[in-house]
């Protein structure tokens, strides 16, 4: 019932209708040889937030995924992207 | 030679910084993180805020303080829990943390709305019902007014934690190495 109230009076859309941002950013992460501490670090964000972030479960702002692909050294559509990847990044 | 903080508030800032990244860092609570754990602290605190006004009409006064030290206390253990993500300045929390924060506090302004309407409402209604022959002498005591006002001052600073204990995902454990 709060949520309703809290959609309704401020103007938030359900969550069923905001786009999806699917991530291989614990695929580079590992492949760059960077714990989610020692990533998080570099980013200045929390490290559960990085677990956040591989898991899908939050989208980043634009900032911040340009920060982390830069951290990564990886262009941004390779880390994040609105449709699933279909391959992966070694293109198997 | 190191800078030393000079004024009081440079030395609070310093003190803050220190805490603040020890909490957000802390791995030695990771138990009181998971969902289950914050659930129930919640459940904890909520049970004893409610509890702190019939503590002292009902008890007294020694007991209405136990219960809110014991309210205190899990409110305590619920900031450790969501290492104080509903307290702390924006300077200190990611986009992330910062989004979890400001809904906690429009839900946790919500609740809080309900609840002081709810209780004006019932104190109204019982006030006319009692009041018919217009004679009616309300009587309280300190103990009953001291109960009232820490069950609302604790309300007012364990809800948003609440609302974030409650709604936040257990955290999942991390590697702090990475893996090969």
């Amino acid at each position: 019932m709060l949520y309703s109230i809290y959609a309704t009076y401020m103007g938030r859309r359900s969550k069923e209708n905001e786009p999806a941002v699917f991530s291989r950013l614990e695929e580079w992460r590992l492949d760059r040889g960077l714990s989610r501490q020692e990533l998080s670090d570099a980013v200045s964000v929390h490290y559960q937030t990085i677990g956040y972030l591989e898991r899908g479960e939050y989208s980043p702002s634009l900032a911040l995924a340009l920060q982390i692909a830069s951290e990564l050294d990886v262009p941004l559509e390779e880390l994040f992207s609105l449709q699933p990847f279909t391959k992966s990044r070694k293109g198997v | 030679m190191p800078h030393l903080p000079a004024t009081w508030k440079e030395r609070k800032e310093a003190d803050l910084d220190r805490r603040v990244e020890r909490i957000q860092r802390d791995h030695k609570f990771q138990w009181l993180r998971t969902r289950k754990i914050r659930r129930i602290l919640v459940a904890i605190s909520a049970l004893l805020c409610v509890g702190i006004i019939p503590a002292f009409v009902l008890a007294g006064a020694i007991v209405g303080i136990v219960v809110t030290i014991a309210a205190w206390a899990s409110w305590w253990l619920l900031r450790i829990s969501v290492r104080t993500v509903a307290d702390l300045p924006e300077r200190f929390l990611d986009e992330r943390q910062l989004a979890v924060r400001n809904r906690a506090y429009v839900y946790a302004y919500l609740i809080l709305g309900w609840i002081v309407a709810a209780l004006a409402t019932i104190g109204l209604v019982a006030f006319v019902l009692v009041s018919e022959n217009d004679s009616v002498t309300l009587t309280t005591t300190w103990d009953q007014a001291l109960g009232l006002v820490l069950t609302l001052t604790l309300l007012i600073s364990l809800l948003p934690s609440m609302v974030v204990g409650w709604s936040e995902a257990g955290e999942q454990p991390t590697k702090l190495i990475a893996e090969s």
